[in-house]
Order: C-alpha cells, then structure tokens, then sequence
C-alpha cells in the first residue's frame, strides 16, 4: 500500500500536529506518511526484528497522538521525539532479550556474500548489518542515526540524551569498528572507489 | 568533525574507510510500513482523536468554569480569614443550640416575660438607639 501523498509539505510537523489534535482525520495520514518509514526502519535495524520493529512503531506513533492535544510548538521537533521514543521503546526489548543479531539478520551460508546470487546493494545492507550486529548497542544506534537516517550530533544527542562530544566519540570508535569488519568484504560485494 | 549531518561520510574525508556505500545501500533499504501496519496505525490516530475530541466537548470545559466560578466567589468573600471566622461562628452556633438556656446564662430565654421584655442598651449613655432620639432627628 502506497502511503498517502503529502499535499501538505509546506506544514511544519507541529501544524499537522495541532491540526490533527484540533480533530484534521487527514493531518494524521500525513504524519504517518511522514515518519513512519524512518521510525519503522530505524527500530528495524536496532531490533534486527521485523515484527517487533512493526510493534515498536506502532506504539512510537500511538504515543504521539497522545501527546499531541499537549504539544507545544518550539520544543523539540516532532521527528526527534519520535526517534526518542522510538530508541527507548528498542531499548526496552532489547533488555528484555539477548540480541541474537546474527542469527536474526542471517549468516551467509560460507561466509562469503556471492555477488551473483544477489543484487549488490542488498549484500551491502545485509553485510552492514550483521556488523552493525557486533557492535555495542549505544554505537550501533550512534552510527545508525548519523550515517543512515542522517541527522546531526546535537539532534543524536538529544534522542539519545547525551553530550555532543560524546555523540562523536560513539561513532567515531563504531564507524572503526565497522570498517575492520567490512573491509575485507569490498571486493567481494562490487564496492569501487 | 562538522555537526551538519555527514550521511556517509561524503566530502569530510570520512569516505576513505570505504563505508559511504555500505551506508547510501542502507539508507534506500530497510523495511516499508505494510498496509496492515499503516491501517493500525491509522486506527490508533482515529481512537484518540476520537478519546481527545470526546474530553475536549464533554466535562472538561465545564468542570473547569465551574471550578473558577468558585474560586471567583471565594475571592469575593474574602478568602481563608473569612473561613475562620464562619466556622468559628458556626460552632458558637451548634454549641448554642444544643446547650440548654442555663448554661448559657440567659435565664429570661427561657420565658422569664419580665426580663424579656426588658431593652438590651448596647450603647449605654448615649442613647444612640432611643427611639425619641431617632424622631427627633427625622
């Protein structure tokens, strides 16, 4: 299903927002088309888990319709407290159960990703992953907001409710450790500089 | 290291670890929301909008000028000293209801007619409550 256009780009967040507090059924369908696939993804990639990643969304944006009759405009942006809420609820489950991440991404069969057996940006996602797997959880999720959802240190630190500085050191030393996990793997999945 | 968002690190130097790909194969990939999840979803905006529309109309907006009537009429009364006075003259009454006439000291309430009908001067001397007084000043 093809989320719904968003004939409302021009709408800040926080107008849909109070749009749909004020009782707007359309202002609603544009805040899930809106963030719902990064939530969904982001909560994919920390959970390893595509059902309990749909649970956790689910919940992410159940608990913004809550707050929305109390948002106050000029706090933080809807999309930081999402992805807030969203690390959070991850953060629960996962200290709920051990993280089995490789098993839940999937080893290759001989350790080995063959380029023809698959597209090659999916051996690359498949490969980051089981890295992104190995790290320590709070780098993992550093080095997933800065390098794939794209957001900036000071927004990380605010979803993750640290400093800057310490933004910066959690994906500098993840983005290490991923490059020595992956550096052998270049060749083998078509990568070219 | 630049706080502006450095998506894979293109063009701060960051790329030479060769991860740039790994992380843009990343960014297009990942799970869509499914219609069963968006139609959840939806549902769920839909509950609540309905749960905050139905606070929002209902008691809420009444129970809230009821609440401020009252403490309008509380300010106008005088507030907490007010209070005091009232319930200590509330308990003077209820004490005096239920004592019996003697203990009060009030034997003519009991239906002594001689001293009921004797006039209470609150002001003696003065004559400010004379009704001769009264007339005479017209």
């Amino acid at each position: 299903m093809e989320m719904a256009f968003d004939a409302s780009q021009g709408r800040s967040d926080a107008e849909i927002l109070a749009a749909y507090a004020g009782g707007d059924p359309e202002a609603a369908r544009i805040l899930a088309a809106r963030h719902l696939p990064p939530v969904l993804r982001l909560a994919a990639r920390l959970l390893g888990d595509p059902a309990e990643a749909e649970d956790v969304a689910q919940e992410a944006m159940l608990r913004l319709w809550r707050a929305a009759p109390g948002w106050r405009d000029g706090g933080a942006k809807v999309s930081t407290w999402l992805y807030r809420v969203t690390v959070n609820l991850c953060t629960d489950r996962l200290r709920r159960r051990r993280f089995v991440a490789l098993e839940a991404v999937g080893e290759p069969e001989d350790g080995r990703i063959s380029p023809e057996a698959m597209l090659q940006d999916e051996a690359r996602v498949r490969a980051l992953d089981q890295a992104l797997a190995a790290l320590p959880e709070r780098q993992r999720l550093a080095v997933v907001l800065r390098h794939v959802e794209g957001m900036a240190n000071p927004e990380i630190a605010e979803v993750m409710e640290i400093g800057v500085g310490a933004v910066e050191s959690l994906t500098a030393r993840g983005r290490r450790a991923l490059a020595r996990a992956l550096v052998g793997r270049r060749d083998a999945l078509g990568y070219e500089r | 290291m630049s706080d502006r968002a450095d998506r894979g690190g293109q063009g701060t130097g960051g790329g030479d670890d060769g991860l740039a790909l790994f992380f843009a194969a990343a960014r297009d990939a990942g799970p869509r929301p499914s219609a069963a999840l968006v139609a959840r979803v939806l549902a769920d905006a839909g509950t609540e909008r309905t749960r905050a529309g139905a606070a929002r109309g209902g008691h809420a907006p009444r129970r809230a000028a009821t609440r401020e009537a009252f403490r309008d009429l509380w300010r106008r009364a005088g507030g907490w000293p007010v209070l005091g006075g009232m319930v200590t003259a509330a308990l003077a009454g209820v004490w005096i209801g239920v004592s019996a006439p003697g203990a009060l000291g009030l034997a003519g309430w009991a239906g002594d007619d001689e001293a009921a009908g004797d006039p209470i001067d609150m002001m003696p001397g003065t004559g400010a409550f004379s009704l001769a007084g009264l007339a005479e000043g017209g």
